[in-house]
């Protein structure tokens, strides 16, 4: 009973570091996120207001995407830290996401940040360990076990009460948080409850399942080992191996399954593949080949259109495939590692649950992709506006030399992302949900068989 | 008499299971975990190794093209290409590449993050840009299954699962007052039963790494990460030390042995998981990261400003550079305006690169002042230091950069200024930039601070234990 009180205390005080976590960090994010659109704003009056250059300076000055930052991360940052937050858009080439929050960070922070989402995950489950390891095998130590069940208590009414026992701790740890997840979206979200009020509703149900899952596990342990003893170092090595090695091996695994180019290969293959491309001369001969026959013209002075301007369209859409081929490359393999991740949840219910929960707060891999993939939609349009201008130029010799001004810039649409909506988050993280579900079944079918050997002393 | 303790604790020690199990587990867990560090150190090795390569290739192309550039060597104000110094000086730019650090494969720490070369061109504004990165977010979020890990993480839990019965076994059985009434005193029994046990997990813990390193092989030669391989086989010994001294007091304290397995155990989750984790959430919130988005803007702000006010920059620039007074050429050469606008433009940023210098340096002195709460925090920060996987051996790269910056800018400035022309003879006056790490002695004299502590609160608890030992009751 004493064990429970200073149990209760721990749990509490960790409970409330974790709310503390959760509205601090997205009273952050908040700020980050207004910040983000502010910057948002003055990118785009500064591209109005540059004055006036050739519409293929215009595209070299480029313009930089934000992401932006959901209230929900202060829950579970997930992949945040270790993803960029801009991307520069410019002409003939796609840039990777710069900034990572991390690369300005100590090797201190790679030992964790307290998060309702690190406290609900790793310190949750070794407090249901705490409790059930001994459910049964203690009471059978102390001669209890016999008691009760000779009194006509059924086993499985016995683990029923066990587990609801177990229940209403765990609950107290996962209620709060979750309040505090939608009182944090009610008052800093900028959008309001409702668009994340789904995400936060199927996080706090894939905790719940989770919980449930370490409750059973406890119960089996408890139920088939030798001495409480016994079932407490296996459920602790079980959870030490779940919390602590798991997750190294399952990105030891992932990347042994979808390896990724390190940086200077993937540069190497884009500008192998850029200079495969045909020069910029063939590119003009070519269209200007093309055009003569169009028009039906001998001589390249009497065309309407310059053959630059069309090499010029040319030769982008060329470098847009190169990069797309790669970054997408890129992308898969990243993506595909996250799913293998999930996939290893088969045998660490926590590595479902983290990707899970990633998912849901918008700070996974597939949430980032879909940010920087927009940004690569942007940039194409962003250019072909502009290269469409120096094609209609009504002066064809001049092309690079004659200027435009904010009537053409107000032409280009400013870049507008939304973030995905919950259907996105549950559809990349279906296999996690299928892990745990797994879990959960194997777990609530195992417990009958356990209980029907239990030894009563 | 201490011999004959340590045969019978040995002897004792092999027939326990437990011990034997933990023992394997941490053999096993540091065998993984130096293939996985080894792995990346190789992989770090070949990637500097490339970038270095081609780096030196391209070169060595452009000088070639240098010479064999048609006219006069001495023509003035050469088109963009190879000859010209604005190019090959402010466009191109030289890369300069990190070494991998001398004992990555035993802690890789920030060295998938931080960045292992840069782009240094003779312009003001951004001119020094960091390599691009591909790494895995996933794979730096879970972290890594390095030797860094094991130690931290495993090893106190391999002392709690060997020393959380210490006395208090013997005791349950009723063996210790057996034991005492041999004429040996029970601080020597608990010594020489510490000293077993100290043997036993210390020694191999610290000589694994240099089986590791010897078997593996080692960025840079024996004379460069030699030194550091001690140091960090001290390390191991001291945070060891740490961890015994606590099981030592605890089991002093009289209690049973699952009463103390529950309190090491909850110790190992407070100063290696909890404490550690709440001190990175202080730091986040009192003095979070400061934001790159404001130095985006006001870049572009200052750059959109220049370029408006170009030619009243220019004319400025031409004031300070009396020399260049009446040289039509200089007038209109683009590089001379660009380098006008850069210096307006640094002028512009300054402050806000400051600010955001400052707020770093503040946030990383604070975790600095917070790592002596908890034994793992310091602990960590050695081993990182030492393997050069930290963010000293980061700091100390950076500085050589900003100096090879400078040393850059000073051969191609006037160059630029005047317009001469490279010929291959000036590709071989080029700067060069060679990484020196830093002296041995820097590195012990910085972590002799946090290793102090760590001793002082095993010094401390070891005396504690010690003395309550003279109190201790045998009966329950």
């Amino acid at each position: 009973m004493s064990r429970d009180g200073r149990l209760r205390a721990a749990l509490g005080l960790l409970v409330v570091l974790a709310v503390l976590s959760l509205v601090a960090g997205a009273r952050y994010n908040a700020s980050i996120q207004a910040e983000h659109r502010r910057a948002s704003a003055e990118q785009r009056d500064l591209w109005l207001n540059k004055g006036e250059m050739n519409p293929h300076s215009a595209a070299h000055y480029g313009s930089f995407a934000f992401k932006p930052k959901s209230i929900l991360a202060s829950a579970d940052p997930g992949l945040d830290p270790y993803l960029g937050v801009s991307v520069f858009m410019e002409a003939h080439r796609q840039n990777l996401a710069k900034y990572r929050p991390i690369e300005d960070a100590t090797p201190a922070r790679r030992l964790g940040s307290l998060t309702a989402a690190g406290v609900l995950q790793i310190l949750a489950p070794l407090l249901i360990v705490a409790l059930t390891f001994g459910a049964y095998s203690g009471e059978r130590e102390e001669g209890t076990l016999k008691q009760i069940l000779s009194q006509g208590v059924s086993v499985r009414d016995l683990a029923l009460g066990k587990a609801l026992g177990v229940a209403l701790p765990v609950l107290l740890a996962l209620v709060p948080v979750a309040l505090a997840g939608a009182t944090a979206l009610l008052l800093f979200g900028s959008d309001g409850l409702a668009p994340d009020l789904p995400r936060v509703l199927l996080l706090s149900g894939a905790y719940l399942g989770y919980f449930v899952v370490w409750v059973g596990l406890g119960l089996i342990v408890s139920a088939r080992a030798a001495s409480s003893r016994a079932a407490l170092v296996v459920l602790v090595s079980l959870w030490f191996a779940n919390g602590f090695v798991a997750p190294r091996v399952g990105s030891l695994v992932s990347r042994w399954a979808h390896p990724a180019p390190d940086a200077a290969a993937f540069a190497k293959a884009i500008e192998a593949d850029a200079r495969a491309q045909p020069s910029w001369e063939t590119l003009v001969k070519t269209s200007a080949e093309k055009l003569m026959a169009q028009y039906s013209v001998d001589s390249v002075d009497k065309l309407p259109v310059n053959p630059e301007a069309l090499a010029l369209v040319a030769g982008e859409d060329a470098d847009t495939k190169v990069y797309a081929k790669h970054f997408g490359a890129l992308n898969d393999a990243h993506g595909a590692q996250s799913r293998v991740y999930q996939m290893a949840g088969v045998a660490a219910p926590l590595l479902a649950l983290q990707s899970l929960s990633m998912s849901l707060a918008g700070t996974d891999f597939a949430h980032h992709r879909d940010f920087a993939d927009s940004a690569e939609a942007y940039r194409t349009q962003m250019v072909a506006a502009l290269n469409e201008s120096i094609v209609k130029h009504d002066r064809p010799q001049e092309i690079w030399d004659y200027k435009e001004g904010r009537l053409l810039w107000e032409k280009v649409p400013p870049f507008h992302y939304e973030r995905p909506g919950t259907g996105f988050a549950v559809k990349h993280a279906t296999i996690a949900v299928g892990a745990l579900a797994l879990w959960f079944v194997v777990v609530a079918a195992g417990l009958g068989p356990a209980l029907r050997g239990l030894r009563v002393e | 008499m201490l011999s004959t303790i340590l045969r019978h604790e040995w002897r004792v020690l092999r027939a326990d299971r437990t011990a034997g199990i933990a023992l394997f587990a941490f053999g096993a867990a540091s065998a993984l975990a130096l293939l996985v560090g080894s792995s990346f150190a190789r992989d770090r090795s070949e990637s500097a190794l490339a970038i270095a390569r081609g780096a030196d290739e391209s070169l060595a192309k452009r000088r070639e093209q240098a010479a064999a550039a048609p006219g006069p060597a001495a023509a003035t104000r050469p088109a963009f290409g190879p000859n010209s110094p604005s190019t090959v000086g402010m466009s191109w730019g030289s890369v300069v590449v990190l070494p991998p650090a001398p004992l990555l494969s035993l802690a890789i720490g920030q060295a998938d993050v931080y960045p292992a070369s840069y782009t240094v061109a003779a312009r003001t504004q951004e001119s020094v840009q960091p390599g691009d990165s591909t790494e895995s977010p996933l794979k730096l979020m879970t972290g890594h299954f390095d030797l860094a890990f094991v130690i931290l993480f495993l090893y106190p839990l391999l002392i709690v699962a060997t020393a959380f019965d210490l006395t208090s076994a013997e005791k349950e059985q009723g063996t210790l007052s057996l034991l005492l009434s041999q004429p040996v005193g029970l601080r020597t029994l608990v010594g020489g039963k510490m000293l077993t046990r100290i043997l036993i997990i210390v020694a191999p813990a610290m000589l694994l790494p240099a089986l590791g390193v010897l078997v593996a092989g080692s960025a840079g030669t024996p004379g460069v990460w030699g030194g550091r391989l001690l140091l960090w086989m001290f390390t191991v010994l001291v945070y060891g030390l740490f961890w015994f001294a606590l099981a030592l007091w605890v089991n002093s304290l009289g209690f049973r042995s699952t009463a103390n397995a529950l309190l090491l155990s909850g110790a190992w989750l407070l100063l290696v998981v909890v404490v550690p984790a709440t001190v990175n959430l202080g730091v986040s919130l009192a003095h979070p990261v400061p934001s790159r988005v404001e130095f985006i803007t006001a870049t572009r702000v200052a750059t959109n400003e220049a370029r408006i006010k170009g030619s009243e920059l220019l004319g400025r620039f031409l004031e300070d550079h009396p020399e260049l007074s009446g040289d039509k050429g200089a007038e209109s050469d683009f590089a001379v305006a660009q380098m006008a606008r850069d210096r307006a433009v640094a002028e512009q940023l300054a402050p806000v690169l400051a600010r955001y210098e400052d707020a770093l340096a503040r946030q990383h002195a604070t975790v600095d002042r917070l790592r002596a709460l908890s034994p793992t925090l310091l602990a960590q920060s050695v081993l990182h230091d030492v393997a050069g996987s930290g963010a000293m051996r980061q700091r100390h790269f950076r500085q050589q950069v900003e100096d090879f910056h400078a040393a850059w800018r000073s051969f191609f400035e006037p160059r630029v200024l005047q317009g001469t022309s490279l010929a291959a003879a000036d590709y071989d006056a080029f700067p060069r930039f060679r990484f020196v790490d830093e002296p041995l002695l820097s590195i012990a004299r910085r972590i002799g601070g946090p290793l102090l502590i760590l001793l002082g609160a095993a010094f401390t608890a070891g005396i504690l234990g010690l003395r309550r030992y003279r109190r201790f009751s045998m009966a329950d």
